[in-house]
């Protein structure tokens, strides 16, 4: 069989995607043959034909460094592309029997070719399900689809050169504040060309080898060709709808609705910290990214598992048939983590889903952590504990159980703020002390506690908080903390000599919703609040 | 009323999204009707014949997953009224057991060297 082989050269995003439509629909009417295409970007960001700008994308990012933001006709997530990217598609009909398989074995024959292609270069990739190329678990193409009457157009990404920095900014990814340790965690996630090679071979070498990889899986011979008079004129037909506001903006829904959720989770083996980018209207995983302190054979074990739940459903019986079907398919081990771990992660953070209809700000919920029970179960708060630690260093209170209000720090203000309520506000001074105030109150029937203190140290006292076992909710504290400077011993002698801020206007939620006897039942969400196309 | 057959929904994985069309569209035969997503690969159901959009299935904006859960039943996706001069001809549409029969006629190709 003959196909065309066409290289389009680097073009802007809506010249790019108006010709994928224009192409697809001239093989659609029979007016054109079966293609291989290569494409450049001028550097661009896409998202996927249903995805919504606003919650993928940093638009301010975009439109300051002259990106390109535009929709693609194909499925799938939002990517960037810069100049050195290769693109490659293919677009055919379906009266071919090869093509008239079930759609996962025609993602495997396609992606085949890019594979043979990246092995010529003296790569070794693999096709990973549902639709990801990747070397050793770290991902170097990504794909998608679509299909017009009897054709369809399947497309891939080849990562040359990778600007990781560029991406995070231009993307809205798991990765909020663009820390140096989480920059990290993305190029351990992702790879190039460029790094499997010590440096990228020229854009004629790579297409070369993958035109070959293709023309091998496929059983065709390629034939260089150019765009069609059919094709010219659909192109430009085509254009000015890509260029058009409508079609870029085609989908609205509110970047609320897509909110990265933190998870830490004490297992024996070590800390399981999840950054779940999920999607609040469908309840499904969009992107996971998992660290932690516990070791994992093999090491790729966590990509691949990251690459496995995306898109899943973010209820507790779907998140375990996942979970259970990833490891139970594979050779793996992670002294001390099981299965049951990643679990209650992930329900760690689906959970947060649901605080905002309990009255917590949708950009607030990971400023809340919840002892025993949901967020949404706990009621008949009796007593708001605090940290000395947020009372000045020149107090003479700040090491006792007590606080004048006397209007220099937040604390007084807290402690204002529990009275009105009828709680008992009490001032921890250690962990020693926190551990006996617990079981104290729960021996006297207390139905649960408010409490504030730093994420670290909620994260290192998780499993005393559940062993004791009375409900509770911990709101985080502003600032740095003791743990931020290494100095969590001199904190713990009490002796530290920094002060740290309570999150008042977030302290005065949770007290309204926790200090309310018995369940509260969540507010619906309003008509309207659903995505708009 | 307008679906996708469970063959369809098997073989394409779960549905992400459902992007429906307004009520009251007129279509063409062969004209989208409505995209789904599933496994990044967007699908367009064309319009069997003529006809106007009665209805749409607004379940299907909160929970997409229908379409997989009951293709038959409240995985449905359209109504459709065929134009009164475009009633749909039975000879272009398949009822269920020549559509077995399709689907054997697939799986034979798929096995043929």
């Amino acid at each position: 069989m003959n196909w065309r082989l066409l290289d389009t050269g680097v073009r802007s995003a809506a010249e790019n995607l108006a010709l994928d439509e224009a192409l697809l629909t001239a093989r659609a009417r029979g007016e054109a043959p079966d293609t291989l295409r290569f494409l450049r970007f001028t550097p661009a960001v896409l998202v996927g034909y249903h995805q919504a700008v606003e919650q993928e994308v940093r638009l301010d990012y975009c439109r300051a460094h002259g990106i390109d933001v535009n929709r693609r006709i194909t499925g799938g997530g939002a990517i960037y592309f810069d100049r050195s990217q290769i693109g490659w598609e293919i677009v055919a009909g379906r009266e071919n029997p090869a093509f008239r398989r079930p759609p996962e074995e025609i993602y495997r024959l396609l992606a085949g070719g890019a594979v043979r292609g990246l092995a010529r270069l003296g790569v070794e990739a693999s096709f990973r399900p549902f639709n990801d190329i990747e070397v050793r678990g770290r991902k170097i193409s990504g794909t998608g689809g679509t299909e017009r009457g009897g054709a369809f157009l399947f497309q891939g990404t080849l990562l040359v050169d990778f600007d990781v920095q560029t991406m995070l900014r231009a993307l809205r990814l798991p990765a909020e504040k663009l820390q140096d340790k989480e920059v990290v965690s993305f190029k351990q996630r992702v790879t190039c060309l460029a790094e499997e090679l010590g440096e990228a071979p020229p854009p004629e070498a790579i297409k070369a080898a993958l035109a070959e990889g293709f023309a091998e899986a496929l059983g065709v011979t390629l034939t260089p060709g150019g765009l069609l008079p059919a094709e010219e004129r659909l192109l430009s037909e085509g254009l000015p709808r890509f260029r058009d506001e409508a079609w870029i903006h085609h989908v609205h829904r509110p970047p609320c609705e897509a909110p990265s959720l933190l998870a830490a989770h004490k297992a024996p083996g070590g800390l399981i910290r999840l950054v779940l980018r999920a999607d609040a209207t469908y309840r499904r995983a969009k992107q996971s990214f998992i660290t932690g302190d516990f070791f994992a054979y093999p090491q790729r074990l966590v990509m691949d598992l990251e690459a496995w739940m995306k898109d899943a459903p973010l209820d507790e019986a779907g998140l375990r048939q996942r979970l259970e079907a990833f490891f139970a398919g594979r050779e793996w081990s992670i002294p001390g983590v099981g299965v049951e771990d990643f679990l209650q992660a992930y329900l760690q953070a689906a959970r947060k889903l649901d605080y905002p209809r309990y009255g917590l700000p949708p950009e607030a919920v990971n400023e809340v952590f919840t002892i025993s029970r949901p967020y949404g179960e706990i009621g008949g708060a009796a007593a708001l504990l605090l940290p000395y630690c947020a009372k000045p260093v020149w107090c003479d209170l700040r090491h006792l159980d007590m606080c004048d209000e006397c209007g220099g720090c937040t604390v007084g203000d807290a402690y204002r703020m529990a009275k009105e309520r009828g709680m008992i506000p009490i001032t921890i001074c250690n962990y020693e002390h926190l551990e006996a105030t617990l079981h104290r109150l729960r021996e006297e029937g207390v139905a649960s506690f408010v409490g504030s203190c730093c994420q670290a140290f909620y994260a290192k006292h998780q499993g005393d908080f559940e062993r004791i076992g009375l409900p509770g909710v911990l709101v985080d504290i502003d600032d740095v903390t003791c743990y931020d400077l290494g100095e969590e011993l001199e904190a713990h002698q009490g002796v530290w000599d920094k002060e740290a801020t309570l999150k008042l206007p977030l302290l005065e939620r949770v007290l309204d919703h926790a200090v309310k006897k018995g369940r509260e039942e969540p507010v619906p969400l309003q008509e309207g609040q659903g995505p708009r196309a | 009323m307008v679906g996708v057959t469970d063959y369809l929904q098997d073989t394409a994985g779960d549905f992400l999204y459902v992007q429906l069309p307004e009520a009251g569209k007129a279509l063409g035969a062969g004209d989208p009707v409505c995209s789904l997503e599933a496994g990044k690969w967007v699908g367009q159901l064309l319009a069997p014949f003529a006809g106007t959009v009665v209805e749409v299935n607004d379940a299907l904006r909160a929970r997409p997953g229908l379409v997989n859960d009951a293709p038959y039943g409240e995985g449905w996706l359209v109504r459709l009224a065929p134009a009164t001069d475009a009633a749909p001809a039975p000879a272009s549409l398949m009822d269920a057991a020549s559509y077995a029969a399709w689907l054997d006629e697939l799986a034979m190709e798929d096995v043929a060297p």
